[in-house]
This record gives C-alpha cells, sequence and structure tokens, in this order.
C-alpha cells in the first residue's frame, strides 16, 4: 500500500499547476511557470544577431540557456540541448536565441519546471518548434514511484527527469539522475510509462495557458 | 562506416579501445592516484589519457540523517593540459561530482568499538568536529573522445588505491590549535586531557597506520553513441549503436547516453543521464524501451570487463 505523502496527494498525482505568458514586457517572451511552491520565471530574447561573430552558425540558429541561481553547468547544458532539437534552428540562421531561467520559489522537481518554463516563453515568443518536450520527475521511493517530489521529498530519495517527446513512453527525448538511482532497468522503464500518462495532463494545461492568453489578447484588441 | 560495420579508426561499433588503469603512479605526492587510458592500438597517438590523484585534507565533518555525528565529503577538481573546446570542463566536473557523493554517502568501514552501537563513517575523525575530505584533482591528459567515461575511471580507481589513517589508533582534536593528533601504536587511547576530545578505541593489532576505504557501490561507466539516419526504410536500420565514440564520432551522433552501473551488482543502475546532442543530424532521434534495455545489456558486459582490469 501506498503512503500518504506529506502533502496529501497521491503518488501519480502532479501539485497545482499555473502557468503565466507574457510577464515580462522587455522580453521578447516570458512565462511564470508555477508547481505547488516551486516558481520558476523564463525569458526569451531574440532572434537576434549575436555580439560575437565566432558565436553565430551560419545556418541554424544558437540557443543559449542561463540559469543564474544555479550552481550546476549541467543543467544549463541539459536544457539547451533539450530545446535547440526541439526547436525549428534552421528557421533563424546566424541567430542566438537567450533564455534566461530564475527560480524564484525552490521545492522540489526544478528541472521539469524550468523546462517547462522555457517552452512556455519559447510559444510566447512566438518561435517554432518541432515538438514539446514534457519533463516529469521521478522520485524512487521504497514503496512506490512518486511523480513531481517536494524538496522534502527529494532530500530523502533519489529522483530522475524524464524528458517525453509528444507525451510518448516510447520516446524518450532526454533522462537526467539527480543522485544514486540504484535500481534496475525496469524500474526506469516503468518511472517512463508512469511517466508518459501525466505527461498528457500537462500538455492540455499548455493548450488551455495558449488559448486564455489568445483570447485575452483578441478581446483587448478588439474591444 | 554504417554499410561497413568499421569506423575510420578501424574498430567494430560495438568494439571498445583497449583500456589501461595504472594506479599508484603518483604515490610520493597522492594518498593514491592513477592513470586511465582508452588506447587505439593501431593508433597510439589518438588515445584518451586521464589522470587522476586523491588529496587528504582535515576540516568541518557534513552532518546527514544518516550520518548525525558527521561524514567526510569527496570534491572534484577537472582541469584539460590544453585548451579544448570540445570538453566542457564545468560540466564534466558535474557529473563526476553528482557520480562520487555516491561513493562518499556508501562508503564503509568496521565502526569503531567505543562501546556505544554507533555506525561511524569511515572519514569521520572525531564526531561533529572533525572528518577527512578527499580532493580528486584530474588532468585530461590527451582527449580522444569519451572524456567522461575516462575521468569516471580514473577517480574511481584513484579513490580504490587512497589510503586513509587507520582509526583504530586513538585519534584526539586539540581544540584550542585546532589540531588532530594520531596516537602510535601500543597507546592506550582511553585518556582524556583538558581541552582535548578523545575518540575510546584500541589500537591495530596488524600495526597498520594506514588502510583502504571500502565501498559497497563500484560506479563504472558506459557511454553509448546513437546515430539515425535516413537513408534506411526501416525504422530498427535506421538506428545504429556504436560503443566508446571518439572525438569524431561525437560531433556525429544524434544522442549520446551514458549509464553508470554498480560494479559489484551491473543490473542495478546508479544514474542515467541522456540527452541530443549539437550533431550536424537535425533529427530528433528519441529513445524507445527497446533501446535502453540494449544499453543496459551493454553496459552490464562492460561494468564486468571494466571491474576485472581495476581489481587486476
Amino acid at each position: 500500500m501506498t503512503e500518504a505523502r506529506p502533502d496529501g496527494r497521491s503518488a501519480n498525482t502532479l501539485r497545482p499547476l499555473s502557468c503565466e505568458l507574457g510577464c515580462l514586457h522587455a522580453a521578447d517572451g516570458s512565462a511564470l511557470w508555477k508547481a505547488g511552491n516551486t516558481h520558476v520565471m523564463a525569458a526569451v530574447h531574440g532572434p537576434i544577431a549575436p555580439r560575437i561573430a565566432t558565436e553565430e552558425h551560419a545556418d541554424k540558429c544558437r540557443i543559449q540557456v542561463v540559469i543564474p541561481t544555479s550552481s550546476s553547468s549541467e543543467w544549463e547544458a541539459f536544457l539547451t540541448r533539450i530545446l535547440t532539437s526541439c526547436c525549428c534552428t534552421q528557421l533563424y540562421p546566424r541567430c542566438i536565441l537567450s533564455i534566461t531561467i530564475h527560480v524564484l520559489s525552490h521545492d522540489g522537481s526544478i528541472l521539469a519546471a524550468a523546462l517547462h518554463a522555457a517552452v512556455s516563453a519559447l510559444m510566447d515568443a512566438g518561435i517554432e518548434m518541432k515538438t514539446l518536450p514534457v519533463g516529469v520527475t521521478c522520485l524512487l521511493s521504497n514503496t512506490d514511484i512518486l511523480l513531481d517530489p517536494t524538496q522534502v521529498e527529494e532530500d530523502e530519495s533519489a529522483s530522475l527527469i524524464i524528458v517525453l517527446e509528444n507525451s510518448d513512453a516510447d520516446q524518450m527525448l532526454a533522462c537526467y539522475s539527480s543522485n544514486s538511482l540504484n535500481q534496475s532497468v525496469q524500474t526506469i522503464l516503468k518511472c517512463s510509462v508512469v511517466a508518459a500518462r501525466v505527461s498528457q495532463a500537462i500538455s492540455a494545461f499548455w493548450r488551455i495557458a495558449i488559448e486564455s492568453k489568445v483570447k485575452q489578447q483578441c478581446e483587448t484588441i478588439f474591444s | 562506416m554504417l554499410q561497413s560495420h568499421s569506423r575510420a579508426d578501424g574498430r567494430l561499433l560495438a568494439q571498445y579501445r583497449k583500456t589501461t588503469i595504472q594506479q599508484g603512479v603518483l604515490s610520493k605526492h597522492a594518498s593514491g592516484s592513477a592513470l586511465v587510458s582508452f588506447r587505439n592500438d593501431e593508433n597510439q597517438d589518438e588515445s584518451t589519457s586521464i589522470l587522476a590523484a586523491v588529496t587528504l585534507q582535515v576540516g568541518q565533518p557534513m552532518c546527514t540523517a544518516a550520518f548525525p555525528a558527521g561524514r567526510g565529503d569527496i570534491d572534484v577538481t577537472v582541469s584539460s593540459f590544453k585548451e579544448d573546446d570540445s570538453i566542457n570542463i564545468s560540466v564534466l566536473q558535474s557529473y563526476l561530482q553528482r557520480t562520487l557523493d555516491v561513493c562518499a554517502q556508501e562508503a564503509l568501514e568496521d565502526s569503531i568499538s567505543t562501546g556505544e552501537d554507533n555506525h561511524y563513517h569511515p572519514l569521520l575523525l572525531v564526531p561533529a568536529k572533525a572528518a577527512i575530505g578527499l580532493v580528486v584533482t584530474v588532468k585530461i591528459l590527451q582527449n580522444a573522445g569519451n572524456v567522461g567515461d575516462a575521468a569516471l575511471l580514473a577517480c574511481i580507481a584513484a579513490l580504490m588505491d587512497t589510503k586513509i589513517p587507520c582509526r583504530e589508533h586513538g585519534i584526539s582534536l586539540d581544540e584550542k590549535t585546532g589540531r588532530i593528533w594520531w596516537q602510535p601504536k601500543g597507546y592506550d587511547a582511553e585518556r582524556t586531557k583538558e581541552g582535548n576530545i578523545a575518540t575510546g578505541c584500541r589500537c591495530s593489532e596488524r600495526g597498520e597506520t594506514q588502510h583502504k576505504m571500502r565501498f559497497p557501490l563500484l560506479p563504472l561507466p558506459v557511454t553509448v553513441g546513437l546515430y539515425c539516419s535516413e537513408t534506411s526504410e526501416l525504422e530498427d536500420k535506421r538506428r545504429n549503436w556504436l560503443v566508446d565514440p571518439s572525438s569524431a564520432e561525437e560531433c556525429s551522433m544524434s544522442t549520446m547516453i551514458t549509464m553508470v552501473v554498480d560494479g559489484h551488482a551491473p543490473e542495478q543502475i546508479l544514474l542515467l543521464d541522456f540527452c541530443p546532442s549539437f550533431g550536424e543530424n537535425n533529427r530528433i532521434c528519441s529513445l524507445r524501451t527497446k533501446d535502453l534495455a540494449l544499453v543496459a545489456q551493454i553496459a552490464k558486459a562492460r561494468a564486468e570487463e571494466l571491474k576485472r582490469i581495476l581489481v587486476a
């Protein structure tokens, strides 16, 4: 029997989600992503010409992710690679797309929230993407697989984030484990199946967020 | 390469370069050291060589839930012999730190017989006062691809070569000067002086002053590259796997997967990292369920081979 989690959720339940698009007027695209008490803001600047000529690619756009508050450059490299593969970079040659991510409130599952905030900001900026990557953090406890863990839960057990393409368990785009998993491959595959079910909710939530933003803009223009 | 199933350096797709591990290469200057090389017999100039050295420092212990009295720590520093834009030093350092934290947490030693039912971390000297910190310095001597695996192997081999002071001798901390004192063999360590904090213990009957640590978890890595071509009509034939990629091959991979398994139980996965590469191939190549199972089998076989080399 699954033990009750400290915040009363079941093992497969995500925390309440919130996404505010266009919250920063100075950026080309921005988003404030909230998952429970984890708040992450992302700002997109670009596509613009790079300041240093050696930074540009002749045939595609270069994406740069900066997380000022993070001491791990692995997260920046991880997000850069995922977003580079998901964006249509060949549409913006010789340009640079800079994504800055600020962690406003830290309560677990930061990397997944940062990914979702970055994707939301890219959608707000109108950047064309091949696919929407959805990240789900899975905590491997002794008894069960817990989704979207809080900081307290992450301190007690190992977790890994699985990034899926098109919410398909058989299309794993990326994976990052924060600590020693000490699990078999079957357990990790089980995580991807559980994550796929939940990721459909995140994709649907994105649709609702974009629709509400477009509706609000239409009401403002035609009012 | 895909049609002939052989690579530019003459290897097959599932063939590793020759792995050599030499421990104790810096025995005069470091507590533990190791030199790891991934060498191609046909072209010995193109080899990946990593040198790792372990030195000891004494400092404040880290108190955790598992070790309330405190435990030691492992810190990693990475540098390259010459400038190389293909290596992201900070990312490599973070990866090694994350993996070696596993060793620091799980390191074991026979508990000190203090009469109390306490389990002390092997790097702990004086509970809540002093512990040993292992500083692992990694130097990339030559890069011909797969630096992550070579660096982690060098760190593990250096840690296995490291000797730490035997705690079965008496250890006392002089709080006035902040100095740690090790009692020589034959002393009865059950004495407490004013201003000193002494741990009660018996002296070693073997007369050893240093010994090696035991690691219940032995992290052994394998990196596999996945290349997706657009030429073949069959989905399976479009996906091509190759192990131990060289520098040139790393640039053209669609996805790079690094799996760290436990050398004592290779079916247990300790770390799993994979993400799309910045390859010239612009296709998204996601991993399927059977791809992950295949990589786990490759990792298990490689771990058994690496363990044989390490123990030999």
